[in-house]
């Protein structure tokens, strides 16, 4: 077990900056989720931690140990793939042994360890088994196995369960959750799935484009998000962001909504449009229009069975609401909607 | 619903039509090896006078001459080095240049590749003539080395190009993988890379043996020493000015067929689909 520390961390490939000043401090013991859209960095961050990418400037640290220019095997990090990189020539039993076989362990403790491993993914009576055998969970398992059999300083996760079905995703999530807290060994896992994100992770590590946008608890970056690309990110239904005039008494004005008394607003008022978010739950729907409400058209009803997502045209902005299911609206229907002030994000960029 | 096969709603014209067709190419292909067999199963000097489908008198002792009156065990012998060695060095050149090509990313990469490709478009003719000026000069005229380097220059470009694709179709990840397993980089090329590219370098192997037994040209040119002659070389010298010994040369040709036979059922388990099933998704 060990702590996992970015110090100022720059990739370039070429011209192109991939990786921009990225500072990360992760504890022991703790499992962190690197998240971020397409193309944000994350997976470049992870690879360049095992040592697959090389650093253009900055030091990494695995237990105060620099491991910056070392050999990926020198590291003492083990790694579950997106597509799982399962030796397809070995046999289930092989490819666990194989970190063990490569450490040079003799051949009793290597099927200690195996069984070992086996039997706590539950893949014994797969063992003389080639992956090409397997289903996309087994398979999984095995690479699971893999990375386990050889207690590593620090497990890393690039994007695993992107491949299986929903049931199975949600399923191995357990599994792997549980595996940290039997193992307590610090886990660091990629996804762009947000809800893999707020389930897994001790702490959360946004990143877009590159750089660093927040780091937190899922609850931390749920309620208190630093900026719109965040509060945008994190949540599902993702959080309503408009465009905001300043106006009197303290207020707001969004497209035909006055929003007065708000407090705290960002002082001085930035020149560039203020940004207001609120979430879709954080709405209530009116029966009549008032000046703190927001006027708007159906233009989509989605039942999702616990509650109806209503999508509203409200002039040149999209709202996402909650209401009751089954909704009594449909597609067309003229409603009033009012945010909970309390509930209000405010945002400058 | 899954399509039917096109047997199943085949006409029964059709069906005939499709037979007759595979029977009309199979006795194209096989009816030229079935007379090398009639004639070299001829008396000798009787072979021009065959009249029937059927050999008229049946005799084994053209083969026996092969390997008794003429140094036949000797050529094979000298074919079975030539295209081994020549074979094998072309897989390690091959492999080494192909992984290089196909996992490191350098300037001039796609030049050289073409570049190698180019050399594989020369006919063989053509490249004879500076080959035998340079071989002349480094004095490996009639030798077997020369003959091996010859063979060499005729398969590696291929061999490079395959192997490069071989490579190619096997994912990065699982190289990636056994270097955080705790592998070198030589180690997960020969504990990763090389089993799994084994297909390929099967082919491979098969495909420099074949180029390298079946040539004439280089060993007609770099070699003039009958002790050094492979077999494609003796199976000429049965062919006079004015008489060729028919009989012979075909029994000779049988027999030169067989290893290049054996080799290919060897190397054919090797051969095969799907190793890669299962290693990613």
């Amino acid at each position: 077990m060990a702590n996992v520390q970015f110090n100022s961390i720059f990739k370039r490939y070429g011209q192109v900056e991939v990786l921009s000043d990225v500072g990360i401090d992760i504890k022991d013991g703790e499992f962190v989720v690197l998240v971020g859209p397409s193309g944000c960095g994350k997976s470049t961050l992870l690879r360049m931690l095992a040592g697959l990418e090389t650093v253009t400037a900055g030091t990494i640290a695995i237990g105060q140990r620099d491991v910056t220019h070392l050999p990926p095997r020198e590291r003492d990090v083990a790694m579950v793939f997106q597509n799982y990189a399962l030796y397809p020539h070995m046999t289930v039993a092989d490819n666990i042994a194989f970190p063990l076989r490569m450490m040079g362990f003799a051949k009793s403790h290597i099927r200690d360890q195996v069984t070992r491993a086996a039997e706590m993914l539950g893949l014994m009576p797969y063992l003389a088994r080639f992956p090409r055998e397997l289903s996309g969970g087994q398979r999984q398992r095995v690479a699971m196995g893999r990375a386990v059999v050889r207690e590593p300083d620090v497990f890393l996760f690039d994007e695993p369960l992107s491949n299986l079905d929903a049931s199975l995703r949600v399923k191995m999530r357990g599994e792997i959750k549980q595996m940290h807290q039997r193992l307590g060994t610090t886990m660091i896992y990629v996804t762009h799935d947000q809800v893999e994100a707020m389930t897994l992770g001790d702490r959360i590590v946004v990143l877009r484009s590159g750089r660093v946008e927040q780091i937190g608890t899922p609850l931390e970056l749920y309620n208190k998000p630093v900026n719109s690309f965040v509060a945008q990110f994190i949540g599902s239904p993702a959080m309503n962001i408009f465009e905001a005039r300043p106006a009197a008494d303290r207020g707001l004005a969004i497209e035909d909504m006055l929003l007065t008394d708000l407090f705290p607003l960002p002082h001085p008022l930035p020149e560039n449009p203020l940004l207001v978010g609120i979430r879709p739950h954080d709405i209530e729907l009116t029966p009549a229009k008032t000046s703190d409400a927001l006027s708007g058209v159906v233009v989509l009803v989605e039942e999702m069975g616990n509650m109806s997502l209503l999508t509203v045209q409200s002039g040149s902005s999209y709202v996402q609401v909650e209401a009751p299911s089954p909704s009594s609206l449909a597609t067309g229907a003229p409603v009033f909607m009012r945010p909970m002030k309390e509930k209000l994000h405010f945002f400058t960029e | 619903m899954t399509a039917p096969s096109p047997g199943m709603s085949a006409s029964p014209l059709a069906l005939a039509l499709r037979m007759s067709g595979i029977v009309v190419l199979g006795l194209m292909v096989l009816f030229p090896i079935y007379w090398m067999i009639v004639v070299a199963l001829t008396p000798t000097g009787f072979g021009r006078q065959i009249t029937t489908f059927l050999p008229q008198t049946i005799t084994l002792d053209n083969f026996v001459s092969l390997f008794t009156a003429r140094p036949m065990a000797r050529w094979i012998g000298n074919s079975i080095i030539v295209a081994t060695l020549s074979s094998a060095l072309s897989l390690v050149f091959g492999v080494s240049c192909g992984y290089a090509l196909s996992r490191l990313r350098f300037r001039g990469a796609s030049l050289l590749l073409i570049a190698v490709l180019a050399t594989q478009m020369m006919p063989a003719t053509s490249i004879i003539v500076p080959l035998y000026m340079l071989f002349r000069s480094w004095g490996l005229l009639d030798t077997m080395q020369g003959m091996v380097a010859g063979h060499i220059s005729l398969v590696v470009p291929l061999a490079i190009w395959m192997s490069k694709g071989f490579f190619d179709s096997i994912p990065r990840d699982l190289e990636h993988a056994a270097r955080i397993d705790g592998c070198t980089h030589a180690g997960a090329f020969f504990f990763i890379a090389l089993p799994l590219a084994a297909p390929g370098l099967a082919a491979i192997f098969i495909y420099g043996f074949v180029t390298s037994w079946h040539d004439f040209l280089f060993s007609h040119t770099l070699v003039t020493s009958q002790e050094l002659w492979t077999a494609a070389n003796g199976i000429a010298s049965f062919r006079g000015e004015y008489f060729t010994l028919q009989e012979m040369q075909m029994a000779a040709a049988l027999v030169f067929a067989l290893p290049v036979v054996i080799v290919f059922f060897i190397m054919q388990r090797w051969i095969v689909s799907g190793a890669l099933a299962g290693a990613v998704r």
